[in-house]
C-alpha cells in the first residue's frame, strides 16, 4: 500500500464541502473520489483500492456511523470521521464502531491532512489499530474504561482526571508490574497535544496518588522504586 | 405580641383551613355550655324551691303556726326528726326559723317567677302565708342557724352520694305569717354541674370528630394538589420533559390542574422550538462555516489566513456555546456519582494559571459531569480573563456543594452583577470582543447550575477580587 498518491474517498452529503476539500486534499497529492451518499460510496469501496475513507457523520439515507460499522466489519479500508459534533457520546461511539479517528466540522484542512497521514502511517508501518472497542480493566475494585477516558471508584464514584493523569495512569496500568522508568512515563503520557502533560512526572504521579490510594504517603498501586521509577504493584485485570 | 399571634397563625391553606374551623367551634361550644349550665342551675334551684316550699307548707299544716316560736325553734325540733327518715333525706333538708323581720336578702337574688308561683301555690292550699320572697343565694350568705344545720346535715350524708362537693348555692324561703312574723327557710341546692360538663364534654368532643375530621379530609384534598401543582410550577422549563399532572381534589382544583396541564404543555413546546431553532440555526451555520475554513486554505497570504481562521473559531466557539444553552434542557448525559475535588483539579489542570485548594474531605455529588465541567470551564476561563488567576476551592452545605473560584481582578460594581447573567452581555461596555468569549458564558453556567438545582453567584470579595460560586445538588 506504499502509493505515492493515497486514494481517499470522501464521503459528505454537503456539496459545499466536499468539492472545495476534496481539490485541497488532491492539491495536497491525494487522490480523491467523492460521494454524496453512502449508496456511491459503496460502490466506490468495490471499484477503487481506497486507501482511507473521510466520512460525514450525519448523511441522509444510510448515516455514516452505521456506514463506519459496515466498512469495519468488512476489513475495508481505516476510516476518519467528520463530525459536526462534538458531544462526547458521538466520539466515543464513533471510535467504538471502529472509525480510526475523527475531526469535529469545521475542522482545519491542514490538521485534516495531517491525521490522514498520521493513519496511513499507523496502516502502512502494519502496527495494530488501536484497540478501542471498550477496554476496560479492573484493579482492586476501581475500574478504567480507555476508550471512555473513565475512572469509577469502587463504588462507581466517577473520578475525574485531567488528560495526563489519565495517561499516566493507563501506562501503568497496562503495564501492571513492570518499573517504567520517568523517561519512559513522559514518552507514554505525552499526549497528541502536548501542553501541560509536560509537567514533570512526579508532580503527576504525587496527585494520581492523592485520587486513587488509600493513604497517598504509603501507597499501594503506584510504587516508587528506587533509582528506577514507578509500578504499579495492585493486580490488573481486563475486562 | 404581633409576632407572637402571627407565630400562632398557621402559613398553609390546610391549617388556616382547620384553625378557623376549630376556633369557631370552641366559641359555638362554650356559649352553648354557657347556655346549657345556666339552664342547669336554674333548674336546681327551681327544683330546690319546690321542695322548700313543699316543706314549709307540710310543717304549717302537720305544725299550727304557733309552733313557731323564735325563742324554741320549734320548727327546728320537727325538722330534726323528720330529716332522718329515709324519705327526708330523699327529700332534701330544710332548715326553718321564724324572725321578727325579714332577712336582708339584695335585691338582685330574689327569684321573682319562683316567688309569685309559690304565692300561689300557697294561697290554694289555704295556708296563710304572704309576701313569699324566694331568693337563689350563696350558702355562705345563709344566717348562721340556717346554715350550720344544713351543712352538717349535708356532711353526714356526703359519703353515700355520688358526686361529693360540697354546694356552694341556696334557695332561701321567707314569707309574713298572719301574725306579722316571718317564716325563714333554707334548702341546700344540690351540685348537678359535673354530670352536665362530663356530657358536655362528650358533645363537644362528638361534635369536634364529626367537624373536624370531614373538613380535616376535605382540606387535605385540596392542599395536596396545590403543593404537588407548586411543586410543578417550580419545574416548569426546567430539565426533562414534563410530565402532565394528574387530576385530583375538588374540581375546582381540578380545574386548575387542568390548566397548569395544558400551559406546562405550550411552555415546553415553546421551549422544544426555541431549541429546535437554536439547534437548526447552530447546524445549519455550521456547514457554511466548515465550508469556508475548508476555502480559505487557498488564501495565500498566512497572516490573512491565520485572522480568518480565527474569526471562524470565534463564530464557531459562539455557535457550541448557543447550541449547549438550547440543549440544555434535553441532555442526553446520564447523572452519576461523581468525585467533585477530583473533576475541580481535572478541570483546572486545562488552564495555566487555576489552582486548587485541595480539601481533605470527598465530596461527591450526583451530577452530569459534562455540563457540570462545561459551567466549571467558563467561570474558570472568565476568572483567568478578568482576574488573572483563578483559585478553587470546594464546600459543602446542607445538601448542597459549592464551588468557589476566585480571582484578582477588580471585581464587578454590585448592581449589575445580576445583569452579568443575561447572554451576550460583558463587563466591559463596549461589548468589545478583545478578551474574546461568546458573552453566553454565565448564562450557561448559571443555567447548567440550575438544572442541577443550584446557581451560580457572583460577589466582590472583601480583600479584593471577584468571588464567582457554583452550587449544585449533592
Amino acid at each position: 500500500m506504499n502509493k505515492s498518491r493515497p486514494h481517499l474517498l470522501l464521503v459528505d452529503d454537503e456539496a459545499s464541502i466536499r468539492e472545495p476539500l476534496g481539490k485541497y486534499l488532491e492539491r495536497q497529492g491525494f487522490r480523491v473520489t467523492d460521494a454524496a451518499i453512502a449508496s456511491t460510496a459503496r460502490s466506490a469501496l468495490l471499484s477503487y483500492d481506497i486507501d482511507l475513507v473521510l466520512l460525514d457523520i450525519m448523511m441522509p439515507d444510510e448515516d455514516g456511523l452505521s456506514f463506519c460499522r459496515h466498512i469495519s466489519a468488512h476489513d475495508g479500508p481505516p476510516v476518519i470521521l467528520l463530525t459536526a459534533k462534538s458531544e462526547e457520546t458521538d466520539r466515543i461511539i464513533g471510535l467504538e464502531i471502529g472509525a480510526d479517528d475523527y475531526v469535529v466540522k469545521p475542522f482545519s484542512p491542514r490538521e485534516l491532512v495531517a491525521r490522514i497521514k498520521a493513519v496511513l502511517r499507523r496502516v502502512t508501518s502494519g502496527a495494530p489499530k488501536p484497540d478501542r472497542s471498550g477496554n476496560s480493566f479492573n484493579f482492586d475494585g476501581w475500574t478504567i474504561n480507555t476508550t471512555e477516558q473513565t475512572l469509577h471508584d469502587p463504588e462507581g464514584v466517577l473520578v475525574p482526571l485531567s488528560s495526563g493523569e489519565f495517561r499516566m495512569l493507563e501506562a501503568l496500568v497496562e503495564r501492571a508490574g513492570q518499573v517504567l522508568t520517568r523517561d519512559q512515563l513522559l514518552d507514554l503520557t505525552r499526549g497528541r497535544e502536548g501542553g501541560p502533560f509536560d509537567r514533570a512526572i512526579d508532580n503527576q504521579v504525587s496527585r494520581l496518588r492523592r485520587k486513587i490510594e488509600r493513604d497517598p504517603k504509603d501507597p499501594q498501586h503506584i510504587k516508587t522504586i528506587w533509582g528506577g521509577g514507578y509500578r504499579f504493584s495492585t493486580t490488573v485485570t481486563r475486562l | 405580641m404581633a409576632t407572637r399571634v402571627f407565630r400562632l397563625w398557621p402559613k398553609s391553606l390546610y391549617g388556616q383551613i382547620l384553625l378557623v374551623a376549630a376556633s369557631a367551634l370552641l366559641i359555638a361550644q362554650s356559649v352553648n355550655a354557657a347556655l346549657l349550665l345556666s339552664g342547669v342551675r336554674t333548674r336546681a334551684v327551681a327544683e330546690t324551691s319546690v321542695m322548700v316550699v313543699g316543706r314549709v307548707a307540710n310543717q304549717i299544716e302537720r305544725h299550727s303556726v304557733d309552733a313557731f316560736d323564735p325563742a324554741i325553734n320549734v320548727p327546728s325540733a320537727a325538722r330534726e326528726r323528720f330529716g332522718s327518715t329515709r324519705a327526708g333525706r330523699r327529700a332534701g333538708v330544710v332548715a326553718m326559723t321564724t324572725s321578727p323581720a325579714p332577712l336582708d336578702i339584695p335585691r338582685a337574688d330574689y327569684q321573682s317567677e319562683m316567688s309569685v308561683r309559690a304565692q300561689e301555690f300557697l294561697r290554694q292550699g289555704d295556708i296563710e302565708l304572704s309576701d313569699v320572697r324566694i331568693s337563689a343565694v350563696s350558702v355562705n350568705a345563709l344566717p348562721p342557724e340556717l346554715r350550720e344545720p344544713q351543712l352538717r346535715r349535708w356532711q353526714a350524708t356526703r359519703f353515700r352520694r355520688a358526686s361529693g362537693d360540697t354546694p356552694s348555692r341556696a334557695v332561701l324561703f321567707s314569707a309574713r305569717l298572719p301574725d306579722g312574723r316571718w317564716v325563714n327557710a333554707a334548702g341546700l341546692v344540690r351540685p348537678n354541674e359535673n354530670a352536665s360538663i362530663f356530657a358536655l364534654l362528650l358533645q363537644t368532643f362528638t361534635l369536634f370528630a364529626a367537624v373536624m375530621i370531614p373538613l380535616a379530609l376535605v382540606a387535605r384534598r385540596i392542599a395536596r394538589p396545590l403543593e404537588d401543582l407548586t411543586k410543578r410550577v417550580r419545574r416548569v422549563g426546567l430539565a426533562g420533559e414534563p410530565e402532565p399532572m394528574e387530576r385530583a381534589g375538588p374540581d375546582d382544583v381540578q380545574q386548575l390542574i387542568v390548566a397548569f396541564n395544558a400551559m406546562q404543555a405550550r411552555v415546553s413546546n415553546l421551549l422544544g422550538e426555541k431549541d429546535v431553532m437554536l439547534g437548526a440555526i447552530g447546524h445549519d451555520l455550521k456547514t457554511p462555516l466548515a465550508a469556508l475554513r475548508v476555502r480559505i486554505e487557498s488564501v495565500d497570504d498566512d497572516e490573512e489566513r491565520e485572522k480568518m481562521a480565527s474569526t471562524i473559531d470565534e463564530m464557531v466557539t459562539i455557535l457550541d456555546d448557543i447550541l449547549t444553552l438550547a440543549r440544555l434542557g434535553k441532555s442526553g448525559e446520564p447523572l452519576q456519582s461523581v468525585d467533585i475535588g477530583a473533576m475541580i483539579e481535572s478541570v483546572a489542570s486545562e488552564f495555566d494559571r487555576a489552582e486548587v485548594t485541595v480539601s481533605d474531605r470527598r465530596t461527591v455529588a450526583h451530577i452530569r459531569p459534562v455540563l457540570i465541567r462545561r459551567a466549571l470551564r467558563n467561570l474558570i476561563g472568565n476568572a483567568i480573563t478578568y482576574g488573572n488567576r483563578a483559585s478553587l476551592a470546594v464546600r459543602e452545605e446542607a445538601g448542597m456543594v459549592f464551588v468557589d473560584i476566585d480571582d484578582d481582578g477588580p471585581g464587578i460594581d454590585a448592581a449589575l452583577s445580576e445583569n452579568m447573567f443575561e447572554p451576550f452581555v460583558r463587563a466591559e461596555r463596549s461589548r468589545s470582543r478583545s478578551t474574546g468569549g461568546s458573552g453566553l458564558g454565565l448564562t450557561i453556567s448559571r443555567a447548567i447550575a440550575r438544572a442541577h438545582g443550584g446557581d451560580v453567584r457572583l460577589e466582590n470579595r472583601s480583600t479584593g477580587g471577584l468571588r464567582a460560586t457554583i452550587s449544585f445538588k449533592r
